[in-house]
């Protein structure tokens, strides 16, 4: 890499560029900010969760809402089930869309515009969740995995994402190890996937996000309560500290504290948001610069 | 080189095909519908030993139903059931519930659909006619519970050509549950000696709620009174009631229906309105207004008078346990106190809140499998009745046993013996509230475990101040009111809150009126009145 | 000239035989998605009929009897359904013309930052937005425009009056549109910043060396090899132009401001919530569907005029 002498120019600009980010930051961390300090706030009356105007401390630290919340049983399976369901959810999604999209980055492929359309029609129309429903009956996935992981595993959007970026890839590398006798299948899993990390860091974000945070589909689709997911959990852990809901209050003589709902709601959205903090670095390595570097030069 | 591509390639292939053979195959835990299928519920009843358990089916909502609970034990021994459940959340249950229809799996039972739902679901011919003369003779509290708020003929809303299809469901303390307060000790600093009884005692409140600096602290930042913005019929209330006209309900006046939104009282009460919003004793954000935002504004001490629940008026102990805004504020504040009343009077001495009609849904109603097992049905009937109103089944469900897990404190309320006055411990011997039926919540019977004795008369006197005005046709079937209410509403409250904040002048009150006619408001009155000539008269 | 035609059509036919042998591993790898997609969208697609039919649950949807065109007069003679169409496209578009370009300049942006530690910090707090419900957002919102908040703060400084922007239809739009964007730019600028890595380095290093400056390069060579991920992502977007945000409105919205912010989703929703009617909802959907398809190929073609072959979808 050439070193670039800054000219002075450039400097402020990096200063007011930095200074600008510092800001962006300030403003959108605020809203999680307020969760957090909501989710830690012992003080009187709701404490942080009625204060009108912003929130900016906790005015009494207290762990008795995580305290709620890690007590409850069904979180762990909970998060066991989540993480599976990601996990292999991410894998199969990412494997087919990537399987699906490299054949439609080749423009000559014979009906290229067949397969297409019928990918992309799948994306405005569909059945709904009846037909759907009764189709996950018949193949009797009810109460399994694989209702929650195939049936929006090769997403139309990705695939033409993924297309487009494998149609970014020089034709000159994947000619030369054709010239080497490699078969396509060779290609793609020698050469195209190792080259594509960004592309399939952003599908495996995409779709791992969406995995983490579902559950109208695990709500519908799960009947045991040993295999449901994180998010229904929450909810649940939510609504049944509903102090407005008889059948809860009754539980609660003898707790110390009533927890207002938006405390909980505040504490459950803190276990749903800091495992994905905290995983989320080690996907960023596979947003490299120079990726193709090598390919070319090597 | 090929022979590589080929192998990833084959095993791609390979990972479809074993993924497509795991769908369809019979997978790890498969399918696990739990709702009894003809047969089954055939099988275990009669024609088997009279010793062999019957299966049933509840549903868990709330992630706390456990099989080994001292409570669901003690029913399995004495009703000689197996108790299984189906899990889903209160949020989608309704869809839930659409889904196994639509898929043939009908459930045993399932609880509280919209009367509009209701009325479809027997087209659907999916429900059990339920025999009268059964519920009567294994569910005798759950029919006099009934009787208390719906009358003599407790059935009367469900009761379709002759039969009944459901198991009414109530909200009793729908009834009269809300109810306005003032603080009063704002009252008291601002030099108000009594409780204001009529609208011009509240109006004088209010304003030196507003001027009067309330709390103490220099800044004019109270008001007072607030709402929230999105529906009329709770939008202070209280006002409405003092020329006893209520928006958005039917009533019935000389044998006929009317409808608050159009009567004269409405004008009247629009135009005090109009002078408090000017004189800003109502906060101006109350358009904006959700409820929690006005949950946020009395906790947080802006608000001097609100209409709200009267048990969050009191403290938790007094009702429902928990933490009422009572004790909220009380925490904040220890001179504080609310001081409630039923509504003030008008200048004809006409006064109330509008509350809600008990009969909210329909009820409980029974998979129409359950007509050919009828001894099932009963056993699920025993089911309900013991588990929300039998007093030894009720307290093994929500509390253990008594003597082991729990007793009475000297307050009458439950009192948990150690070690189970630790949650975690509740937890392990599977002492969670879990109501089976999920519904035929008797509040009088099931707070008297909540409340403190000593709390009992002041809840039970502050409840008496409520007025029971309600929509009385609200049980009732009203396809032209249900194609027009979203427009009407919408209607009704923009202009009142154009009429309130002076945005419209209260001149244009009659031509209110006929717009509102005009767009489909006459059609609703008329089916209105036949509704009610046909049933109510 | 039949026989030039025929020759032709040979040469086409053995042309694509030619291809097909070339590229059967490829077809081959197709199969599992055709698979899928016959198994999980088509075969569940016989739904669609319910928009034309007057469903009775038990008979199911192929069994209920026929209502043709019924539902879809419902929708369309109801006078509101234009006021909430008009709503529902100014929104998306609105948040279409000042919502797409922000991730793109923040990615581009981002890719400024030179230590690469702030740079991850930066891109991690701008994603928190994007998980936070709009029922959080919602109230977060109420209070930053309220009458004591602090957007009316700033009004009182530069001496203006407070205004109770939530309940404004002169504003309400444009705080839809603004909150959109904050919720969205970061977790919206991910595809931009993975693209912006594709770029070759030569190609700036050779610009620095003709002596461009930062900006410069950013115009000449970043935006451009951006050009085919922004194409997509802009036709793309046009699946959703119907849409205009459900969650955020229905948490934010009153009263006030149903005559310009209330939109398909939210009507619907109100409707459904007295009776289940799956019927006209998918009659609403159907008709969402369709006008997406349209604009989809719409704009395809524009951007294959404007930009070529490449960039377009197909």
């Amino acid at each position: 890499m050439i070193n670039v002498k800054k000219s002075r120019g450039d400097r402020v600009v990096d200063v007011v560029l930095y200074a600008a980010m510092a800001v962006v930051m300030i403003i959108t961390v605020y809203p999680f900010w307020t969760q957090v300090v909501i989710s830690l706030d012992g003080g009187g009356a709701g404490g942080a969760a009625y204060a009108s105007g912003m929130i900016l401390w906790p005015k009494e630290l207290t762990l008795a809402s995580y305290k709620l919340a890690f007590d409850f049983a069904e979180l762990w399976t909970g998060y066991g089930n989540t993480i599976l369901r990601t996990v292999v959810g991410v894998l199969l999604a990412v494997f087919f869309t990537a399987l699906t999209s490299y054949p439609l980055a080749k423009r000559d492929l014979p009906f290229n515009g067949v397969f297409t359309g019928i990918i992309l029609f799948t994306m405005l129309f569909g059945g709904g969740l009846i037909p759907t429903y009764l189709l996950i009956k018949e193949l009797n996935m009810i109460n399994t995995l694989w209702a929650l992981v195939i049936p929006g595993m090769i997403g139309a959007f990705n695939v033409l994402i993924m297309r487009n970026f494998f149609r970014g890839i020089p034709e000159e590398i994947e000619e030369s190890a054709r010239v080497d006798g490699a078969g396509y299948a060779m290609i793609f899993f020698r050469i195209v996937l190792p080259l594509s990390k960004p592309v399939l860091a952003t599908i495996a974000l995409w779709v791992g996000v969406g995995h983490w945070n579902a559950w109208f589909d695990a709500m519908i689709y799960v009947n045991d309560p040993g295999k449901q997911v994180l998010q229904v959990i929450l909810r649940k852990i939510v609504i049944q500290n509903d102090m407005s809901d008889i059948n809860n209050v009754i539980n609660s003589i003898g707790k110390a504290t009533a927890f207002s709902g938006r405390q909980l709601q505040a504490t459950v959205i803190m276990f749903s948001i800091i495992p994905m903090l905290v995983v989320y670095p080690f996907i960023q390595k596979y947003f490299v610069k120079g990726v193709m570097i090598g390919a070319i030069k090597g | 080189m090929k022979k590589k591509g080929w192998l990833s390639l084959a095993l791609a292939i390979a990972l479809t095909a074993t993924l497509l053979s795991a769908c369809s195959g019979n997978n790890n835990g498969g399918n696990s519908s739990p709702s009894a299928s003809p047969s089954n519920s055939a099988g275990s009843s009669e024609s088997a030993s009279p010793e062999a358990p019957m299966k049933l089916t509840f549903w868990d909502l709330d992630g706390t139903a456990v099989k080994s609970s001292p409570g669901v034990t003690a029913l399995q021994q004495k009703l000689n059931i197996e108790v299984d459940y189906i899990s889903t959340t209160r949020e989608a249950m309704k869809e839930k519930l659409n889904l196994m229809l639509a898929s043939n799996d009908i459930p045993d039972w399932w609880k509280e659909p919209s009367f509009p739902d209701y009325d479809k679901l027997l087209q659907q011919s999916v429900a059990a006619e339920i025999p009268q003369e059964l519920v009567e003779q294994y569910m005798p509290k759950y029919v006099a519970w009934l009787k208390r708020y719906l009358g003599d003929d407790p059935f009367q809303y469900v009761r379709r050509e002759g039969k009944i299809y459901a198991l009414p469901v109530i909200w009793d303390i729908g009834i009269d549950g809300l109810q306005l307060a003032f603080r009063e000790d704002w009252l008291k600093k601002v030099g108000i000696a009594k409780t204001p009884e009529t609208l011009e005692e509240m109006e004088e409140a209010l304003t030196k709620f507003r001027n009067d600096d309330p709390d103490g602290n220099g800044q004019k930042d109270t008001y007072g009174i607030t709402s929230a913005g999105d529906n009329i019929e709770s939008m202070m209330s209280t006002v409405f009631g003092a020329f006893d006209a209520y928006p958005n309900i039917f009533r019935e006046k000389d044998g006929k229906i009317v409808r608050g939104d159009i009567e004269p009282g409405a004008k009247q009460a629009l135009e005090v309105l109009n002078r408090w919003y000017k004189n800003e004793l109502i906060d101006p954000e109350f358009v904006v207004n959700k409820g929690n935002n006005v949950e946020d504004k009395v906790l947080g001490g802006k608000i001097g008078a609100i209409e709200f629940y009267w048990w969050a008026f009191l403290p938790g102990s007094a009702f429902l346990g928990g933490e009422q805004w009572y004790d909220k504020l009380k925490a904040q504040n220890p001179n504080f106190a609310f001081a409630t009343t039923g509504g003030v009077k008008g200048p004809d001495g006409n006064w109330g809140i509008s509350q809600y009609n008990p009969a909210f849904a329909s009820g409980v109603m029974f998979g129409k499998q359950l007509e050919q097992d009828q001894a099932k049905m009963i056993r699920y009937m025993q089911v309900f009745e013991a588990t929300q109103f039998e007093p030894d089944s009720y307290e093994a469900m929500n509390f253990g046993i008594e003597g082991t897990h729990w007793k009475r404190s000297d307050k009458g309320t439950i009192e948990f013996l150690p070690p189970y006055d630790n949650e975690d411990e509740r937890k392990k011997a599977g002492i969670v509230a879990y109501s089976m039926a999920g519904s035929f919540n008797d509040y009088d019977f099931q707070t008297s475990y909540t409340s403190d004795e000593s709390l009992r008369q002041l809840a039970k006197d502050t409840r008496a101040q409520g007025s029971r005005v309600i929509d009385i046709l609200a049980p009732f079937s009203k396809p032209i009111y249900n194609e027009n209410q979203d427009k009407l509403k919408q209607f009704t409250l923009t202009t009142y809150i154009d009429f309130i904040t002076g945005r419209k002048s209260l001149n244009e009150f009659d031509g209110f009126v006929a717009e509102w006619k005009k767009m489909g408001g006459d059609k609703v009155l008329e089916e209105a009145q036949q509704i009610y000539d046909q049933y109510l008269k | 000239m039949n026989k030039t035609a025929s020759i032709n059509g040979k040469r086409i036919q053995s042309e694509r035989v030619r291809l097909i042998k070339r590229y059967r591993v490829l077809l081959l790898m197709m199969v599992p998605a055709m698979a899928y997609y016959a198994i999980f969208h088509y075969a569940p697609m016989y739904g669609v009929l319910l928009a034309f039919k007057d469903y009775k649950l038990t008979e199911g949807i192929v069994g209920s009897p026929w209502a043709g065109l019924k539902h879809f007069e419902t929708v369309f003679s109801d006078s509101y359904f234009y006021t909430i169409l008009e709503n529902t496209l100014v929104i998306s578009l609105y948040k279409l013309v000042f919502g797409f370009p922000i991730p793109i300049m923040f990615a581009l942006l981002m890719s400024e930052i030179v230590s690469a530690k702030y740079k991850k910090l930066v891109q991690t707090v701008s994603y928190l937005p994007h998980f936070m419900s709009w029922v959080v957002l919602g109230g977060i919102f109420f209070t930053v425009f309220s009458l004591e908040g602090p957007v009316n703060s700033i009004v009182k400084l530069l001496g203006g009056d407070p205004v109770l922007f939530l309940a404004d239809d002169r504003y309400f739009r444009s705080i839809l549109v603004a909150t959109s964007i904050y919720q969205g730019f970061g977790w919206g600028s991910i595809i931009y910043f993975a693209a912006i890595t594709n770029i070759d380095p030569q190609l700036h290093e050779a610009a620095i060396m003709d002596g461009a400056g930062r900006f410069q390069r950013m115009i000449r060579i970043s935006i451009p090899m951006l050009a085919p991920v922004i194409a997509i992502m802009l036709i793309l977007s046009m699946s959703g132009i119907l849409d205009a945000g459900f969650d955020q409105i229905f948490n934010m919205y009153n009263v006030k401001v149903y005559r310009v912010a209330d939109i398909i989703d939210t009507y619907v929703y109100r409707k459904g919530l007295l009776e289940m009617n799956y019927s006209y909802a998918t009659a609403v959907g159907l008709f969402k569907s369709a006008v997406a398809l349209v604009l989809i190929v719409v704009v395809n073609q524009v951007v294959k005029r404007l930009g070529g072959r490449d960039h377009a979808l197909w």
